[in-house]
């Protein structure tokens, strides 16, 4: 298998090698990786199987947004359900299995029930399966249903604190807005949180190439820097699940593979939401298959790990954010190759393997097809906290508009949008 | 088009590319007037329009939803059906609805996978085994199965649960009920609609009732975001929303509204095949067909129409979980919500006149009121039709809180409100 590791980008540690196993097969990564960007730099593209049909797949998105790889994950004879491999630091040692798919996600027996696919279409549960009746059916499927094993053994000093805690402004989001936000309020002399939940601050930024002039990861550091001089705090690997009534906010951190997370209660007098943007993807046939990728997942890969999504890669993109990122591509050794969505009917060729793409007719012999449909807010929390959205119009996203309680949106990612 | 769901229609639709399929309802606009207006397309309210077509052969009927069927609480549940209450009423209204459950499918041509995997509910001590005891003989008398489990029985059945002799309440036994269960709550909604439709019932989504319009004391009809609709008898299957509807038509009623939260799971592989209720985490779980474990507990401690939840309920009902499953603390959540219950002071419901001539209701299900949908909807298409009280919901009339004859389930059976 071919190596997908450029040298000498991402924040990873290259003096420190990890090694783990993937259904079986042991591979190595670097301390800074994640599960997922280990196994893309080694070249393995099959993550798992779909829930229903059993279709291959592969990386999606480089963080929450990836709905593919996820593992029952063992580490010192601790092993854990449903681990999403995007957002899973990888640790020496580390046995992960590919769930939903035996005996591997690249062998999966049940990948044939992809050939039925014309009969078990959405909701197909609802018009069958009534004689004689229900329970007749229901055990074998509840079998087939289901993603990761729960290991019924229990886990010695599985707990943790659960803190209260209370701030002037917490801001959510550690990426570019959210670290001046942080800087601004802790330096007019507020109680300041920022809370983010990748394990460093910086959020979208280290795709960006630099800022200011300066390289992300030093523009970064005097953030924090600045920030924590002023006085204010900053939770890294915390994740905020909810905005309750008098301004609580859920806040969840973690505490490292097999550990229990901790439980933060912040009130906080103000938020500022600086939770950044996901990208759409597009639909077309067969857009689901390993090798096709969020073209900021594959842009995040990059910055972060040093891992190149593929050589021969084409991008499908309606926006004008792709751009940069073609030219990182470039530069880190890909042939990229722009293709526009809008000529006509698509479908992605190649089953386990990617062999290309159709695009209105024409094949495109690729070993990656990254997509990018523009970006979404993350406007989840906001909404969670009774704020209101405008739009979505054809060309523009829903965007958040004026709260009515004490939260404020920032709107960075917008500026990219088509 | 293709009407009839079953396997040989979908061999056949699946040949042709599934395109024979009608919609399963049509989006009619309202007309001027009908013979019955239900209010509400919950499972109650779809479910009436069913019956009174089906059972009084009433076909003028309109149901008036202001979002979308199911978007209540019927979408909102843990789902569980079952009939393990105390009083001879209570068994006589929930057993008539466990009962048309087990037909339902078949009925409606719509597989609602209702899953009579059981339920537990479990003693922890000797004075509840004494309990449980009693509540079993009263279910049998009337006329409801339930059998009394010891330790070892419960463990057989459900062995994810905490038997550790160290448990904060060590399991002494269980009242089972073998014909409990759970349903697919969306499908007891789209079975319904699907069903009434079918039958000439128009069911009106995107459409909220705004007023309710009386002339000389009676309800005439109700003024909606959709223009005005008359109707001979008006029917209010609201749920959560029974006050709200009550303080337009200016009746009263003896209800209380708090937010109720549900918790839904990562899939897992099968853990447990039952329902499993331990009254003192007041927490109880199952696991759905997909995989995820249905996690629900007590009711929120002030009323509220606030369905995002708060955290020291959260903190109850989880940690009760991982007391009641401590393998349970390894696994994640995906969802939580909450749906807005409507409370009366003895834990029944409200079926009868609303007090206001023409216009009847039927609430107050609180935090179980998706398993007595097919139940529900029979008595109110009753009423509805006939203007008299069918048998079982005579007792729930809101007479009973004039007259004293209080159904305090939630003193007998210790039903989680
Ligand atoms: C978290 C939770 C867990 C539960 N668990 C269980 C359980 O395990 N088992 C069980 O049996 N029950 C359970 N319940 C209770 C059960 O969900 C309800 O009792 C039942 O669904 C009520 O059905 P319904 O049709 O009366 O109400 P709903 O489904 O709420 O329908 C009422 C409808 O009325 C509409 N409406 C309201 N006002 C207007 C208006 N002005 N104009 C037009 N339409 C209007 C609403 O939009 C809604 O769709 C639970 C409830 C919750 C919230």
């Amino acid at each position: 298998m071919t190596s997908h590791r450029v040298s000498n980008a991402g924040l990873i540690d290259r003096s420190r090698a990890l090694g783990f196993t993937f259904d079986g097969t042991s591979y190595t990564g670097f301390e800074g990786d994640t599960l997922a960007s280990a196994l893309l730099a080694n070249g393995v593209r099959v993550v798992g199987r779909s829930f229903k049909y059993h279709r291959p797949r592969g990386v999606w998105g480089a963080w929450f947004d990836d709905p593919n790889a996820i593992f029952n994950v063992t580490l010192n004879n601790r092993e854990l359900p449903n681990c999403p491999a995007t957002t899973t630091p990888l640790a020496d040692g580390m046995s992960a299995r590919s769930v939903n798919a035996f005996p591997s996600a690249l062998f999966d027996i049940k990948g044939g029930l992809d050939l039925f696919h014309r009969w078990l279409s959405a909701g197909f549960y609802y018009k069958t399966f009534m004689w004689p009746d229900w329970h007749l059916f229901e055990p074998m499927i509840r079998k087939m249903a289901g993603l990761g094993t729960l290991n019924p053994e229990l886990l010695d000093n599985f707990t943790s604190d659960q803190v209260h805690e209370a701030c002037d402004v917490l801001v959510i989001g550690g990426g570019a807005a959210g670290l001046v936000a942080a800087r601004a309020a802790a330096e007019s002399g507020q109680n300041a949180v920022l809370v983010d939940d990748h394990p460093e601050m910086g959020g979208g930024l280290y795709a960006a190439g630099s800022i200011d002039g300066t390289a992300p990861k030093d523009w970064v550091a005097a953030q924090i820097a600045a920030i924590q001089t002023a006085g204010g705090r900053i939770l890294a690997s915390t994740t905020a699940f909810g905005v309750f009534d008098h301004r609580l906010v859920g806040l969840v951190q973690n505490n490292g593979f097999g550990a229990a997370p901790r439980l933060i209660r912040m009130r906080a007098g103000r938020m500022i939401m600086a939770t950044g943007a996901l990208d759409r993807p597009i639909t077309f046939a067969n857009n689901d298959r390993p090798g096709v990728m969020s073209l900021t997942g594959a842009s995040e890969f990059l910055a972060r790990y040093g891992v190149l999504a593929g050589r021969e890669i084409a991008v499908l993109s309606n926006n004008n954010f792709a751009e940069p990122i073609i030219g990182q591509l470039e530069a880190a050794g890909a042939r990229v190759l722009v293709l526009d969505p809008t000529l006509g009917e698509m479908r992605a060729v190649g089953r386990k393997l990617l062999k290309g793409v159709e695009v209105a007719g024409q094949f495109h012999a690729v070993d990656s097809v990254l997509v990018s449909g523009g970006l979404t807010p993350i406007v989840h929390l906001w909404r969670h906290a009774g704020g209101n959205l405008i739009g979505p119009t054809p060309s523009r996203p829903s965007s958040p508009v004026r709260h009515r309680t004490e939260c404020s949106q920032l709107a960075r990612p917008m500026a990219h949008l088509i | 088009m293709t009407k009839t769901y079953s396997a040989f229609n979908l061999l056949r639709e699946g040949l042709r590319g599934q395109k024979g399929w009608g919609p399963a309802w049509r989006s009619p606009k309202p007309r001027a007037t009908y013979d019955v207006i239900i209010i509400g397309g919950g499972g109650h309210g779809l479910a009436t329009a069913y019956y009174l077509v089906k059972n009084h052969g009433v076909t003028n009927v309109a149901v008036i939803e202001k979002g979308w069927l199911g978007g209540g609480n019927t979408g909102r549940n843990t789902t569980v059906i079952r009939s393990n209450y105390y009083y001879p009423e209570s068994t006589a209204l929930y057993d008539l609805s466990v009962k048309l459950y087990e037909g339902l499918s078949r009925e409606l041509n719509y597989n609602v996978m209702f899953s009579q995997r059981g339920m537990v509910v479990t003693a922890h001590s000797e004075p509840e085994m004494e309990l449980a005891a009693r509540n079993v003989n009263a279910m049998r008398l009337n006329g409801a199965d339930a059998d009394l489990l010891d330790v070892d029985q419960v463990k057989k059945l459900a062995p994810i649960l905490n038997f550790s002799p160290d448990a904060r309440f060590p399991i002494h036994g269980a009242v089972w009920q073998g014909r409990a269960g759970t349903g697919r709550h969306d499908a007891v909604a789209w079975g319904y609609a699907r069903a009434a439709d079918a039958l000439g019932v128009d069911i009106i989504q995107n459409c909220e009732v705004t007023d309710v319009i009386t002339e000389g004391g009676r309800c005439v009809g109700v003024a909606t975001t959709q223009g005005e609709i008359r109707g001979g008898a008006v029917g209010a299957a609201v749920a959560g929303h029974s006050s709200v509807l009550a303080k337009l038509a200016g009746y009263t009623l003896p209800i209380t509204s708090f937010a109720l939260q549900a918790f839904v799971s990562e899939p897992m592989k099968p853990v447990i095949d039952t329902v499993a209720f331990c009254p003192p985490y007041g927490t109880y779980f199952s696991q759905s067909d997909k995989g995820g474990l249905v996690i629900g507990g007590g009711l929120d401690r002030v009323p509220s129409y606030g369905q995002r939840g708060n955290m020291p309920i959260q903190e109850a009902v989880l940690g009760g979980l991982v007391e009641m499953a401590p393998a349970l603390a390894k696994v994640k959540l995906l969802r939580h919500w909450a749906g807005i219950v409507d409370v009366t002071p003895d834990s029944s419901p409200i079926i009868g006149p609303s007090g206001v001539e023409g216009l009847y209701v039927n609430c107050g299900w609180g935090t179980g009121g998706f398993k007595a949908i097919p139940a529900g909807g029979t008595l109110f298409a009753h009423i509805l039709a006939t203007g008299t009280h069918h048998d079982i919901s005579r007792p729930f009339d809101p007479d009973r809180f004039i007259t004293g004859r209080l159904i305090d389930e939630g003193a007998a059976s210790g039903i989680a409100h």
